[in-house]
Protein backbone atom coordinates (compact mmCIF):
# COMPACT_ATOMS: atom_id res chain seq x y z
CA UNK A 1 0.00 0.00 0.00
CA UNK A 2 1.25 3.50 -0.77
CA UNK A 3 0.29 6.97 0.34
CA UNK A 4 -2.06 7.47 -2.61
CA UNK A 5 -4.12 4.42 -1.69
CA UNK A 6 -4.23 5.45 1.95
CA UNK A 7 -5.21 8.96 0.91
CA UNK A 8 -8.10 7.52 -1.06
CA UNK A 9 -9.24 5.66 2.05
CA UNK A 10 -8.95 8.82 4.14
CA UNK A 11 -10.94 10.70 1.54
CA UNK A 12 -13.69 8.09 1.57
CA UNK A 13 -13.98 8.24 5.35
CA UNK A 14 -13.82 12.04 5.47
CA UNK A 15 -16.50 12.54 2.85
CA UNK A 16 -14.23 14.71 0.66
CA UNK A 17 -13.57 17.33 3.27
CA UNK A 18 -12.83 20.84 2.12
CA UNK A 19 -10.65 21.66 5.12
CA UNK A 20 -7.64 20.13 3.41
CA UNK A 21 -7.07 18.98 -0.12
CA UNK A 22 -7.19 15.22 0.06
CA UNK A 23 -7.83 15.00 -3.65
CA UNK A 24 -4.27 15.88 -4.55
CA UNK A 25 -1.99 15.42 -1.63
CA UNK A 26 -1.78 14.69 2.04
CA UNK A 27 1.46 15.21 3.91
CA UNK A 28 2.30 11.74 5.30
CA UNK A 29 3.80 13.31 8.40
CA UNK A 30 0.83 15.48 9.31
CA UNK A 31 -0.86 14.19 12.44
CA UNK A 32 -4.31 12.69 12.01
CA UNK A 33 -5.42 15.17 14.64
CA UNK A 34 -4.37 18.10 12.46
CA UNK A 35 -6.36 16.83 9.48
CA UNK A 36 -9.42 16.35 11.65
CA UNK A 37 -9.48 12.58 12.09
CA UNK A 38 -10.75 11.80 15.57
CA UNK A 39 -10.71 8.35 17.14
CA UNK A 40 -14.00 7.22 15.59
CA UNK A 41 -12.93 8.43 12.15
CA UNK A 42 -9.72 6.38 12.49
CA UNK A 43 -11.71 3.32 13.50
CA UNK A 44 -13.66 3.80 10.30
CA UNK A 45 -10.33 4.03 8.41
CA UNK A 46 -9.37 0.62 9.85
CA UNK A 47 -12.82 -0.63 8.85
CA UNK A 48 -12.31 0.44 5.24
CA UNK A 49 -8.73 -0.90 5.12
CA UNK A 50 -10.01 -4.29 6.21
CA UNK A 51 -13.10 -4.32 4.03
CA UNK A 52 -11.65 -2.99 0.80
CA UNK A 53 -7.94 -3.78 1.05
CA UNK A 54 -7.83 -6.90 3.20
CA UNK A 55 -5.59 -5.21 5.76
CA UNK A 56 -6.48 -6.48 9.21
CA UNK A 57 -5.25 -4.23 12.01
CA UNK A 58 -6.11 -4.18 15.70
CA UNK A 59 -7.66 -1.00 17.06
CA UNK A 60 -4.70 -0.49 19.39
CA UNK A 61 -2.35 0.37 16.50
CA UNK A 62 -3.99 3.79 16.68
CA UNK A 63 -2.25 4.42 19.99
CA UNK A 64 1.07 4.66 18.11
CA UNK A 65 0.24 5.36 14.48
CA UNK A 66 -0.47 9.07 14.73
CA UNK A 67 0.27 10.05 11.12
CA UNK A 68 -0.46 8.56 7.69
CA UNK A 69 3.25 7.66 7.38
CA UNK A 70 3.19 5.82 10.69
CA UNK A 71 0.02 3.99 9.69
CA UNK A 72 1.62 2.95 6.40
CA UNK A 73 4.59 1.56 8.35
CA UNK A 74 2.23 -0.50 10.51
CA UNK A 75 0.46 -1.81 7.41
CA UNK A 76 3.83 -2.83 5.89
CA UNK A 77 4.88 -4.59 9.13
CA UNK A 78 1.59 -6.41 9.23
CA UNK A 79 2.00 -7.59 5.64
CA UNK A 80 5.59 -8.72 6.24
CA UNK A 81 4.53 -10.66 9.33
CA UNK A 82 1.69 -12.38 7.49
CA UNK B 1 -34.55 34.11 37.70
CA UNK B 2 -36.43 34.15 34.43
CA UNK B 3 -34.10 33.08 31.64
CA UNK B 4 -34.31 34.84 28.33
CA UNK B 5 -34.72 33.15 24.97
CA UNK B 6 -32.49 35.22 22.73
CA UNK B 7 -32.00 33.24 19.52
CA UNK B 8 -34.14 30.85 17.48
CA UNK B 9 -33.22 28.31 14.84
CA UNK B 10 -35.98 26.31 13.19
CA UNK B 11 -36.18 23.61 10.54
CA UNK B 12 -39.74 22.85 9.52
CA UNK B 13 -41.76 21.40 6.66
CA UNK B 14 -42.03 25.04 5.50
CA UNK B 15 -38.25 25.30 5.09
CA UNK B 16 -35.24 26.46 7.05
CA UNK B 17 -35.48 29.55 9.19
CA UNK B 18 -37.94 31.55 11.19
CA UNK B 19 -39.16 33.81 8.36
CA UNK B 20 -40.63 31.21 5.96
CA UNK B 21 -42.10 29.41 8.96
CA UNK B 22 -43.83 32.46 10.41
CA UNK B 23 -45.16 33.61 7.02
CA UNK B 24 -46.61 30.16 6.36
CA UNK B 25 -48.28 30.09 9.78
CA UNK B 26 -49.97 33.43 9.17
CA UNK B 27 -51.37 32.08 5.89
CA UNK B 28 -52.54 28.83 7.54
CA UNK B 29 -50.46 27.07 4.89
CA UNK B 30 -50.40 23.27 4.80
CA UNK B 31 -47.13 21.42 4.22
CA UNK B 32 -48.55 17.95 4.76
CA UNK B 33 -48.45 15.69 1.73
CA UNK B 34 -47.74 12.18 0.49
CA UNK B 35 -44.38 10.88 1.74
CA UNK B 36 -41.71 11.20 -0.94
CA UNK B 37 -38.65 9.86 0.89
CA UNK B 38 -39.88 6.25 0.71
CA UNK B 39 -43.00 4.33 -0.31
CA UNK B 40 -45.57 5.39 2.27
CA UNK B 41 -48.23 3.29 0.57
CA UNK B 42 -47.20 0.22 2.54
CA UNK B 43 -48.17 1.76 5.86
CA UNK B 44 -51.42 2.65 7.62
CA UNK B 45 -50.53 6.33 7.12
CA UNK B 46 -48.75 7.51 3.98
CA UNK B 47 -48.72 11.28 4.49
CA UNK B 48 -46.40 13.46 6.53
CA UNK B 49 -45.00 16.93 7.00
CA UNK B 50 -41.70 16.49 5.17
CA UNK B 51 -38.97 19.09 5.13
CA UNK B 52 -38.52 19.67 1.40
CA UNK B 53 -35.33 19.56 -0.62
CA UNK B 54 -32.76 19.43 2.17
CA UNK B 55 -29.18 19.13 0.94
CA UNK B 56 -26.86 18.92 3.96
CA UNK B 57 -23.88 19.88 1.76
CA UNK B 58 -25.32 23.38 1.54
CA UNK B 59 -25.03 23.78 5.29
CA UNK B 60 -22.42 21.52 6.85
CA UNK B 61 -18.77 20.56 6.35
CA UNK B 62 -18.39 17.43 4.25
CA UNK B 63 -16.60 15.77 7.15
CA UNK B 64 -19.81 15.67 9.16
CA UNK B 65 -21.93 14.01 6.49
CA UNK B 66 -20.78 10.36 6.70
CA UNK B 67 -21.19 10.47 10.48
CA UNK B 68 -24.60 12.12 10.84
CA UNK B 69 -28.21 11.16 10.38
CA UNK B 70 -30.66 13.62 8.85
CA UNK B 71 -31.93 14.39 12.36
CA UNK B 72 -28.49 15.56 13.45
CA UNK B 73 -27.96 17.55 10.27
CA UNK B 74 -31.25 19.37 10.96
CA UNK B 75 -30.19 19.95 14.57
CA UNK B 76 -26.82 21.41 13.54
CA UNK B 77 -28.49 23.75 11.05
CA UNK B 78 -31.01 24.92 13.66
CA UNK B 79 -28.25 25.43 16.21
CA UNK B 80 -26.16 27.49 13.80
CA UNK B 81 -29.17 29.69 13.06
CA UNK B 82 -30.02 30.10 16.76
CA UNK B 83 -26.47 31.19 17.57
CA UNK B 84 -26.39 33.57 14.60
CA UNK B 85 -29.75 34.99 15.68
CA UNK B 86 -28.63 35.53 19.28
CA UNK B 87 -25.43 37.25 18.11
CA UNK B 88 -23.62 36.38 21.31
CA UNK B 89 -20.25 38.18 21.30
CA UNK B 90 -17.21 35.92 20.95
CA UNK B 91 -15.87 34.89 24.30
CA UNK B 92 -18.94 36.06 26.21
CA UNK B 93 -19.24 32.69 27.91
CA UNK B 94 -16.69 30.25 29.23
CA UNK B 95 -16.96 26.94 27.41
CA UNK B 96 -17.81 25.08 30.62
CA UNK B 97 -20.59 27.57 31.44
CA UNK B 98 -22.24 26.80 28.09
CA UNK B 99 -24.37 23.67 27.86
CA UNK B 100 -26.54 21.74 25.45
CA UNK B 101 -29.85 20.05 26.28
CA UNK B 102 -31.85 18.36 23.55
CA UNK B 103 -34.60 15.79 23.40
CA UNK B 104 -35.10 13.01 20.89
CA UNK B 105 -37.74 10.37 20.31
CA UNK B 106 -35.78 7.95 18.21
CA UNK B 107 -32.29 9.18 17.44
CA UNK B 108 -30.90 8.63 13.97
CA UNK B 109 -33.54 6.22 12.69
CA UNK B 110 -32.46 6.32 9.07
CA UNK B 111 -28.74 5.98 9.82
CA UNK B 112 -29.51 2.97 12.00
CA UNK B 113 -31.68 1.41 9.32
CA UNK B 114 -28.94 1.82 6.71
CA UNK B 115 -26.33 0.19 8.94
CA UNK B 116 -28.63 -2.68 9.84
CA UNK B 117 -29.26 -3.22 6.15
CA UNK B 118 -25.48 -3.25 5.60
CA UNK B 119 -25.03 -5.72 8.45
CA UNK B 120 -27.62 -8.20 7.21
CA UNK B 121 -27.00 -7.89 3.50
CA UNK B 122 -23.21 -7.43 3.31
CA UNK B 123 -21.81 -8.40 6.69
CA UNK B 124 -20.32 -6.91 9.86
CA UNK B 125 -17.31 -5.37 8.09
CA UNK B 126 -19.70 -3.07 6.25
CA UNK B 127 -21.15 -1.45 9.38
CA UNK B 128 -19.80 2.09 9.78
CA UNK B 129 -17.82 2.91 12.91
CA UNK B 130 -19.99 6.03 13.06
CA UNK B 131 -22.97 3.83 13.87
CA UNK B 132 -21.55 3.80 17.42
CA UNK B 133 -23.12 7.19 18.04
CA UNK B 134 -25.04 8.33 14.96
CA UNK B 135 -28.18 6.31 15.81
CA UNK B 136 -28.27 7.30 19.45
CA UNK B 137 -30.83 9.68 20.91
CA UNK B 138 -28.08 11.68 22.67
CA UNK B 139 -26.31 12.28 19.35
CA UNK B 140 -27.72 15.75 18.66
CA UNK B 141 -26.58 17.01 22.05
CA UNK B 142 -23.13 15.54 21.47
CA UNK B 143 -22.62 16.86 17.96
CA UNK B 144 -23.86 20.35 18.90
CA UNK B 145 -21.56 20.38 21.91
CA UNK B 146 -18.54 19.33 19.84
CA UNK B 147 -19.19 21.65 16.91
CA UNK B 148 -19.74 24.77 19.02
CA UNK B 149 -17.43 23.96 21.92
CA UNK B 150 -20.23 24.06 24.49
CA UNK B 151 -18.74 21.98 27.29
CA UNK B 152 -21.08 22.51 30.23
CA UNK B 153 -23.18 19.61 31.53
CA UNK B 154 -24.81 18.13 28.43
CA UNK B 155 -28.09 16.29 28.57
CA UNK B 156 -30.46 14.35 26.36
CA UNK B 157 -34.06 13.89 27.43
CA UNK B 158 -36.54 11.26 26.31
CA UNK B 159 -40.11 12.04 27.38
CA UNK B 160 -41.97 11.44 24.14
CA UNK B 161 -43.55 14.53 22.63
CA UNK B 162 -43.03 16.76 25.67
CA UNK B 163 -39.26 16.36 25.22
CA UNK B 164 -38.58 19.59 23.36
CA UNK B 165 -40.28 21.67 26.02
CA UNK B 166 -38.68 19.63 28.79
CA UNK B 167 -35.29 20.50 27.28
CA UNK B 168 -36.08 24.20 27.56
CA UNK B 169 -37.30 23.64 31.12
CA UNK B 170 -34.10 21.78 31.91
CA UNK B 171 -32.15 24.72 30.48
CA UNK B 172 -33.80 26.93 33.08
CA UNK B 173 -32.70 24.54 35.86
CA UNK B 174 -29.11 24.55 34.62
CA UNK B 175 -29.07 28.34 34.32
CA UNK B 176 -30.07 28.52 37.99
CA UNK B 177 -27.01 26.49 38.89
CA UNK B 178 -23.78 26.38 37.00
CA UNK B 179 -24.59 27.51 33.46
CA UNK B 180 -24.88 30.89 31.77
CA UNK B 181 -25.88 29.82 28.27
CA UNK B 182 -27.83 26.73 27.22
CA UNK B 183 -28.61 25.62 23.67
CA UNK B 184 -31.94 23.89 24.18
CA UNK B 185 -34.69 22.35 22.13
CA UNK B 186 -35.25 19.36 19.92
CA UNK B 187 -35.25 18.16 16.35
CA UNK B 188 -36.88 14.91 15.30
CA UNK B 189 -37.56 12.94 12.16
CA UNK B 190 -39.02 9.50 11.79
CA UNK B 191 -39.25 9.61 8.00
CA UNK B 192 -37.63 6.36 6.95
CA UNK B 193 -39.22 2.90 6.79
CA UNK B 194 -37.74 1.86 10.15
CA UNK B 195 -38.92 4.99 11.97
CA UNK B 196 -42.25 4.94 10.22
CA UNK B 197 -42.87 1.31 11.21
CA UNK B 198 -42.36 2.24 14.85
CA UNK B 199 -44.79 5.14 14.61
CA UNK B 200 -47.56 3.64 12.53
CA UNK B 201 -47.68 0.47 14.63
CA UNK B 202 -49.04 2.38 17.64
CA UNK B 203 -52.35 3.01 15.88
CA UNK B 204 -52.50 6.67 16.89
CA UNK B 205 -51.91 8.19 13.46
CA UNK B 206 -54.54 9.53 11.12
CA UNK B 207 -55.93 7.11 8.55
CA UNK B 208 -57.55 9.84 6.45
CA UNK B 209 -55.29 9.94 3.36
CA UNK B 210 -56.28 13.52 2.45
CA UNK B 211 -53.40 15.82 3.52
CA UNK B 212 -55.81 18.74 3.83
CA UNK B 213 -58.06 17.12 6.42
CA UNK B 214 -56.09 14.27 8.05
CA UNK B 215 -54.72 16.21 11.03
CA UNK B 216 -57.41 18.33 12.61
CA UNK B 217 -56.99 18.62 16.37
CA UNK B 218 -60.27 19.24 18.25
CA UNK B 219 -62.33 18.26 15.21
CA UNK B 220 -65.22 15.81 15.84
CA UNK B 221 -63.65 13.65 13.11
CA UNK B 222 -60.11 13.61 14.57
CA UNK B 223 -58.88 10.04 14.30
CA UNK B 224 -55.15 10.51 14.80
CA UNK B 225 -52.17 12.72 14.19
CA UNK B 226 -49.92 13.26 11.21
CA UNK B 227 -46.19 13.16 11.77
CA UNK B 228 -43.83 15.88 10.62
CA UNK B 229 -40.08 16.44 10.79
CA UNK B 230 -37.85 19.27 11.99
CA UNK B 231 -37.83 21.24 15.19
CA UNK B 232 -36.30 24.16 17.00
CA UNK B 233 -33.12 24.92 18.91
CA UNK B 234 -32.85 28.11 20.95
CA UNK B 235 -30.32 30.02 22.96
CA UNK B 236 -31.42 30.41 26.58
CA UNK B 237 -29.41 32.79 28.72
CA UNK B 238 -29.31 34.28 32.18
CA UNK B 239 -31.09 37.63 31.85
CA UNK B 240 -28.24 39.43 33.60
CA UNK B 241 -25.82 38.27 30.91
CA UNK B 242 -27.53 39.39 27.71
CA UNK B 243 -26.48 43.03 27.97
CA UNK B 244 -28.23 45.19 25.40
CA UNK B 245 -29.13 42.25 23.14
CA UNK B 246 -32.84 41.72 22.55
CA UNK B 247 -34.75 38.69 23.80
CA UNK B 248 -37.87 37.10 22.35
CA UNK B 249 -39.34 36.04 25.66
CA UNK B 250 -38.64 35.19 29.26
CA UNK B 251 -39.34 31.75 30.69
CA UNK B 252 -41.62 32.71 33.55
CA UNK B 253 -43.06 29.36 34.57
CA UNK B 254 -42.72 25.68 33.87
CA UNK B 255 -44.26 22.48 35.21
CA UNK B 256 -44.35 18.81 34.34
CA UNK B 257 -46.81 16.21 35.57
CA UNK B 258 -47.35 12.55 34.85
CA UNK B 259 -50.70 10.83 34.63
CA UNK B 260 -49.30 7.41 35.46
CA UNK B 261 -51.44 4.33 35.78
CA UNK B 262 -54.38 6.16 37.34
CA UNK B 263 -54.93 7.95 34.04
CA UNK B 264 -57.51 10.33 35.42
CA UNK B 265 -56.53 12.69 32.65
CA UNK B 266 -56.16 15.54 35.13
CA UNK B 267 -52.40 15.78 34.85
CA UNK B 268 -52.51 18.43 32.15
CA UNK B 269 -54.75 20.66 34.25
CA UNK B 270 -52.35 20.25 37.18
CA UNK B 271 -49.40 21.13 34.95
CA UNK B 272 -51.16 24.31 33.78
CA UNK B 273 -51.98 25.40 37.33
CA UNK B 274 -48.48 24.72 38.65
CA UNK B 275 -46.86 26.52 35.70
CA UNK B 276 -49.12 29.57 36.23
CA UNK B 277 -48.27 29.57 39.96
CA UNK B 278 -44.60 29.24 39.14
CA UNK B 279 -44.88 32.23 36.81
CA UNK B 280 -46.93 34.16 39.40
CA UNK B 281 -49.57 34.97 36.83
CA UNK B 282 -53.35 34.49 37.05
CA UNK B 283 -55.28 32.65 34.37
CA UNK B 284 -56.75 36.00 33.37
CA UNK B 285 -53.28 37.31 32.54
CA UNK B 286 -52.72 34.70 29.82
CA UNK B 287 -53.13 36.15 26.33
CA UNK B 288 -52.93 32.93 24.35
CA UNK B 289 -52.66 29.16 24.81
CA UNK B 290 -50.67 27.09 22.34
CA UNK B 291 -52.49 23.78 22.65
CA UNK B 292 -50.86 20.38 22.30
CA UNK B 293 -53.48 19.23 19.76
CA UNK B 294 -52.80 15.52 19.91
CA UNK B 295 -55.32 14.74 17.18
CA UNK B 296 -57.30 11.86 18.68
CA UNK B 297 -60.77 12.45 20.09
CA UNK B 298 -59.94 11.22 23.59
CA UNK B 299 -56.75 13.25 23.92
CA UNK B 300 -58.30 16.35 22.35
CA UNK B 301 -61.33 16.18 24.64
CA UNK B 302 -59.07 15.87 27.66
CA UNK B 303 -57.07 18.88 26.62
CA UNK B 304 -60.19 20.94 25.91
CA UNK B 305 -61.53 20.07 29.38
CA UNK B 306 -58.23 20.99 31.03
CA UNK B 307 -58.10 24.38 29.31
CA UNK B 308 -61.76 25.07 30.06
CA UNK B 309 -61.32 24.02 33.71
CA UNK B 310 -58.60 26.61 34.22
CA UNK B 311 -59.72 29.44 31.96
CA UNK B 312 -63.49 28.97 31.73
CA UNK B 313 -65.53 28.54 28.57
CA UNK B 314 -64.06 30.67 25.80
CA UNK B 315 -61.88 32.30 28.44
CA UNK B 316 -58.64 32.46 26.49
CA UNK B 317 -57.60 32.45 22.83
CA UNK B 318 -56.32 29.00 21.86
CA UNK B 319 -54.29 28.07 18.81
CA UNK B 320 -52.69 24.95 17.32
CA UNK B 321 -50.34 26.30 14.67
CA UNK B 322 -48.80 22.85 14.12
CA UNK B 323 -51.95 21.84 12.25
CA UNK B 324 -50.27 22.62 8.94
CA UNK B 325 -47.11 20.58 9.57
CA UNK B 326 -48.12 17.72 11.85
CA UNK B 327 -46.60 16.66 15.13
CA UNK B 328 -42.82 16.84 14.99
CA UNK B 329 -42.23 14.08 17.54
CA UNK B 330 -40.60 15.51 20.64
CA UNK B 331 -39.52 18.54 18.62
CA UNK B 332 -43.07 19.85 18.15
CA UNK B 333 -43.11 21.16 21.71
CA UNK B 334 -39.77 22.94 21.18
CA UNK B 335 -41.15 24.46 18.00
CA UNK B 336 -44.30 25.53 19.85
CA UNK B 337 -42.11 27.32 22.41
CA UNK B 338 -40.31 29.04 19.52
CA UNK B 339 -43.65 29.94 17.93
CA UNK B 340 -44.84 31.46 21.21
CA UNK B 341 -41.60 33.48 21.31
CA UNK B 342 -42.37 34.81 17.84
CA UNK B 343 -45.97 35.59 18.82
CA UNK B 344 -44.72 37.63 21.79
CA UNK B 345 -42.06 39.38 19.72
CA UNK B 346 -44.48 40.22 16.92
CA UNK B 347 -47.60 40.68 19.09
CA UNK B 348 -49.60 38.41 16.78
CA UNK B 349 -51.26 35.07 17.51
CA UNK B 350 -50.71 32.67 14.59
CA UNK B 351 -53.96 30.97 13.61
CA UNK B 352 -55.35 27.48 13.45
CA UNK B 353 -57.05 26.70 10.10
CA UNK B 354 -60.82 26.99 10.27
CA UNK B 355 -62.78 23.74 10.59
CA UNK B 356 -65.59 22.23 12.63
CA UNK B 357 -64.86 21.72 16.35
CA UNK B 358 -65.98 18.84 18.54
CA UNK B 359 -68.52 19.35 21.32
CA UNK B 360 -65.87 19.48 24.05
CA UNK B 361 -63.77 21.87 21.98
CA UNK B 362 -66.68 24.15 21.21
CA UNK B 363 -65.98 25.71 24.62
CA UNK B 364 -62.58 26.81 23.30
CA UNK B 365 -61.97 30.15 21.66
CA UNK B 366 -59.88 28.83 18.76
CA UNK B 367 -58.11 31.61 16.84
CA UNK B 368 -58.75 31.04 13.12
CA UNK B 369 -57.13 34.17 11.68
CA UNK B 370 -53.88 35.99 12.53
CA UNK B 371 -54.85 37.99 15.61
CA UNK B 372 -52.81 41.12 16.20
CA UNK B 373 -53.07 42.42 19.73
CA UNK B 374 -51.53 42.18 23.15
CA UNK B 375 -49.41 39.02 23.52
CA UNK B 376 -47.50 39.53 26.74
CA UNK B 377 -48.09 36.13 28.31
CA UNK B 378 -48.33 32.84 26.44
CA UNK B 379 -48.97 29.37 27.81
CA UNK B 380 -47.61 26.45 25.79
CA UNK B 381 -48.89 22.92 26.39
CA UNK B 382 -47.32 19.60 25.48
CA UNK B 383 -48.17 15.96 26.02
CA UNK B 384 -46.48 12.68 25.29
CA UNK B 385 -47.75 9.15 24.96
CA UNK B 386 -47.78 7.34 28.27
CA UNK B 387 -48.94 10.21 30.44
CA UNK B 388 -46.41 13.04 30.04
CA UNK B 389 -47.76 16.58 30.47
CA UNK B 390 -45.77 19.81 30.37
CA UNK B 391 -46.75 23.46 30.51
CA UNK B 392 -44.58 26.54 30.04
CA UNK B 393 -45.40 30.19 30.58
CA UNK B 394 -43.50 32.67 28.43
CA UNK B 395 -43.70 36.41 28.98
CA UNK B 396 -42.59 39.52 27.18
CA UNK B 397 -39.13 40.20 28.55
CA UNK B 398 -38.84 43.17 30.86
CA UNK B 399 -36.19 45.68 30.08
CA UNK B 400 -35.14 45.83 33.70
CA UNK B 401 -33.06 42.95 35.02
CA UNK B 402 -34.64 40.27 37.18
CA UNK B 403 -33.10 40.23 40.60
CA UNK B 404 -34.37 36.89 41.93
Amino acid sequence: MNIDTLTAVLREVAGEDETFDLATHVDPDTSFDDIGFDSIALLEVLNVLKREHGVQLDDDVLEHAKTPAALLDVIEEERDAA
Amino acid sequence: MRPHITGLGVVTPFGIGVDPYWSALLESANAIGPITRFDGGRYATGIAGEHPGFDPRDHLPARLLPQTDRVTQFALVATRDALDDAAIPDGAYAEHASAVVTANNGGGFEFAQKEMQALWSRGPAHVSAYQSFAWFYAVNTGQISIRHNLRGAARALVTDDTGGMEAVGQARRQLRHDCELVLAGAVDTNLCPWGWSAYTSAGLMATDPDPRTAYRPFSPHADGFVSGEGGAIMTVERPDRTGSRAAYAAIAGFASTFDGVARDGRGLERAIRVALDDAEVDAGDVDVVFADGFGTREMDDREARAITAVFGSGGVPVTVPKTGIGRLGCAGSALDVATACLAIAKQVVPPTPRYELSEAASALHVVDHPAAGRVHTALVLARGRGGFNSAMVLTKPHTELDSD
